[in-house]
């Protein structure tokens, strides 16, 4: 079947004429389209688009719909006050779960509008059949700031009907015997839109992609890598204060982790008495976002932790998931003033101010090291660790234990990551192998905080009261079942622990890094 | 792709309709549809305005490649069409000199299978050849039965056909269309059966409605020329049901 085509309708095109030489073959029918808003979603890391999905609002009806295809895959009516968001607020199970797939825990947020108007011609065959549609649609964009909406272009737009094709040639014929031979496939509107606003899409990642290069010293790959992830926490700070999303403060707090994992890291490469200074404040920043990254995870567990409850229990986590809600209240308004103060800006800008100058300012006993050298050598450094202290995890190890091996994972995991462009053999096979362990551990580490937040809660219970008796039956509950999850994951450990302390895994770290430790090439 | 028959042993029960309704209100809902015409009348050809491609015949549909160069898209989003041509009334025939003469039907919708989410098919009455391969290829066989004695029959020798053939009976879902309530007997029968259940007839009804009777006219669904008619509201209400089931 043919593709739609579209071409953009020169400034005095005679409409008119286009519909009477057409009316020679064909009867027409036209609708005139009224002027609309046509809003544009996704969530801040892009998951619409990058599933080639759009997600488009006009007044209060959102669809979802291929860009390409432009088939609509979902529509919904939506009548709150409050703009839909997240999946979790759709009323059909259906819808939330797609939804759900598509944008997680992430808010769909509006990135871009467009204003569209024009008509519609259905190109009728003797027994009134639709062969083909014709359109006109004038595209502009809404009023800026100083009230006036910029027209972008008047375009035509010529839609084939499957099994009609003869009939469709002919219409294209009329079209370009007037003149419109620029006959195109038509572009999908939401990148017409991005276009006209100048936003690349997919271009926020929480993921560094540094492109470092092997000729560089660590202090250079260090404070490129540094200058990336200050971009990243700036990006994500209008979020928490919003409160867009749950994301944002995670993305901002992997980012802390990461600067300091790399300052840790890298010693000897900034001078050690800012690199600990820095250390430090950025370890009091993560410290302050602690407790309501806690209340974020608790509360997206809320449906999970009703459903492993039988309905009797279940009821008395209503007056627990309430508190939560009020504790992170307090917590996010602590924090979006602190994202908003003096001394976090001026944090900020020390650490801008550090990194610009770094390079320029004395030298460091390794600040001249290679970078693939000196990474090389911490990689093996760290991996050795892990292999030494891992290899003594069993089902019996003491949760401390198991969460330094978690901890050790983490830095090699992040120096994997950040350096991985400099080793032209692929590490993504190590870094498989590692986030499988790391996910273990992670799941194992979750149910201790959840099981450690859930018993503190039972402890500060006062026991007067059948509100109270409630909450303590259904978090005894479910301390009992997290437990029973967390022994069962520990049983898991070896197998994934063998798997990467494994003589192969060994022998693939050795063949990459270890030749690589002294001169980096 | 799940595949939906509307079928009945009796003629004049109101199949194709409901098929054209209930292919419009899938389409609507983001279904992607195909209504595929089995019958050589052609009558859902004639409502959607459809004219079979002129090298379309019940030889090219049995042999089954390329069926997708013959369906033809609809008025509507989401809604194809593929018309029936006069000489479908040799499909028997035809069918009847394949191997597996049963399974033809399903071997025919393969090439079409993962273009769209559900295949229609309006059937032609009678057990038939045509009606066995229906049988063997639908998930879904919606039987509109008009609330009189000899419809009710007709219900019974159809599951009868299914036991003696070890035919899964659990496909069968009838529903009562064409309902007069001004008719006692009419009343009567579908009293009895919302009340004994004995089969699991849907909760909908389609009632006997002038706006249905129009859509001969008018060569459109119901829901686009009568949307507040109780026989609008019915359709809609079938395809809630349908597609609670699929």
């Amino acid at each position: 079947m043919h593709k739609r085509l579209e071409t953009e309708l020169p400034d005095k095109f005679d409409w008119q004429n286009l519909l009477t030489s057409l009316r020679d073959s064909f009867i027409l029918t036209t609708r005139r389209k009224p002027k609309q808003l046509v809003e544009f979603l996704d969530t801040f890391d892009w998951r619409f688009f990058k599933a080639s999905l759009c997600l488009t609002r006009i007044g209060n009806k959102y669809t979802l719909s291929d860009i390409y295809t432009e088939k609509i895959i979902s529509e919904f009516i939506w009548r709150r006050k409050k703009e839909y968001r997240s999946a979790c607020d759709l009323a059909s199970d259906n819808l939330r779960k797609r939804f759900s797939q598509i944008q997680g825990p992430r808010a769909a947020i509006k990135i871009a509008e467009l204003n569209c108007s024009g008509s519609n011609v259905q190109i009728l065959n003797e027994d009134r059949k639709t062969v083909a549609l014709l359109a006109e649609e004038t595209i502009s964009l809404p009023q800026d700031d100083s009230g006036n909406e910029l027209p972008l272009k008047t375009i035509l737009r010529l839609t084939p009907v499957k099994g009609y094709n003869a009939e469709f040639k002919k219409v294209r014929c009329t079209l370009e015997q007037l003149g419109l031979d620029r006959l195109a496939p038509a572009e999908p509107l939401i990148l017409t839109a991005l276009n006209a606003i100048k936003i690349v899409p997919c271009k926020y990642s929480s993921k560094i992609r540094t492109p470092l290069k092997p000729e560089q010293t660590i202090l250079e790959a260090a404070v490129m890598l540094s200058t990336d992830m200050v971009k990243v926490m700036c990006s994500n700070e209008q979020g928490i204060i919003e409160d867009i999303d749950i994301e944002f403060l995670h993305d901002y707090r992997v980012t802390i982790r990461r600067t300091r994992a790399l300052l840790t890291q890298l010693k000897g490469v900034f001078a050690p008495a800012e690199s600990d200074e820095f250390k430090q404040r950025f370890s009091a920043l993560g410290r302050m976002t602690n407790h309501m990254r806690d209340y974020d995870v608790l509360l997206s567990y809320r449906e999970r932790y009703q459903k492993m409850l039988p309905p009797v229990l279940s009821h008395g986590l209503k007056p627990f998931f309430q508190s939560i809600v009020k504790q992170r209240r307090k917590e996010f308004i602590k924090i979006s003033n602190y994202l908003d103060s003096d001394e976090y800006h001026t944090l900020m800008a020390d650490w801008s101010k550090f990194l610009k100058e770094t390079t320029l300012e004395q030298k460091n006993s390794h600040s001249d090291d290679n970078v693939v050298a000196f990474v090389s050598k911490r990689i093996m450094k760290r991996f050795k660790r892990i292999v030494r202290i891992a290899g003594k995890i069993d089902e019996y190890t003491p949760y401390a234990d198991v969460h330094a091996v978690r901890i050790e994972c983490k830095k090699l995991r992040y120096m994997l990551e950040f350096f991985a462009p400099l080793y032209e053999k692929n590490l993504s096979a190590p870094i498989a192998r590692l986030k499988k362990l790391q996910t273990l551990l992670g799941d194992f580490n979750d149910l201790c905080v959840q099981s450690d937040a859930l018993s503190g809660k039972v402890k500060r219970l006062t026991p007067k009261g059948a509100r109270a008796m409630h909450t303590a039956a259904a978090l005894g509950g479910l301390i009992a079942l997290l437990s029973r999850d967390r022994e069962e994951i520990r049983y898991k450990f070896k197998t994934a622990i063998s798997d990467f302390i494994s003589e192969e895994n060994q022998l693939y770290f050795t063949n990459i890094f270890a030749g690589r430790m002294e001169s980096g090439t | 792709m799940k595949i939906v028959a509307v079928y009945n042993i009796k003629g004049g029960v109101g199949k194709t309709t409901i098929a054209a309704n209930l292919g419009y209100h899938a389409a609507t809902r983001n279904f992607s549809t195909l209504l595929l015409d089995l019958d050589p009348q052609g009558s859902i050809s004639y409502y959607f305005r459809v004219k079979p491609h002129k090298k379309f015949n019940s030889e090219r549909f049995i042999k089954g490649t390329r069926i997708q160069k013959f369906i033809r898209g609809s008025d509507y989003n989401n809604l194809d069409v593929l018309p029936s041509d006069l000489t479908y009334r040799h499909l028997e025939i035809l069918l009847a000199a394949k191997k597996r003469s049963r399974r033809q039907l399903r071997r025919i919708l393969m090439p079409v299978k993962n273009e769209y989410d559900l295949i229609i098919l309006d059937c032609p009455p009678n057990i038939t050849l045509v009606a066995e391969n229906i049988f063997k290829a639908a998930d879904l066989i919606l039987i509109p039965v008009i609330p009189t004695t000899l419809s009710m029959l007709g219900f019974q020798s159809l599951k009868k056909f299914f036991e003696d053939n070890d035919l899964n009976i659990k496909r069968l879902k009838p529903f009562f269309s064409m309902v007069e309530k001004r008719k006692k007997l009419h009343c009567d029968i579908v009293r009895k059966h919302t009340e004994n259940k004995s089969d699991t007839f849907c909760n909908t009804h389609i009632p006997y409605n002038s706006a249905v009777e129009k859509m001969g006219l008018n060569r459109e669904p119901v829901h686009c020329f009568a949307p507040k008619t109780s026989g609008a509201r019915a359709f809609q209400k079938l395809w809630d049901e349908v597609e609670s089931i699929l």
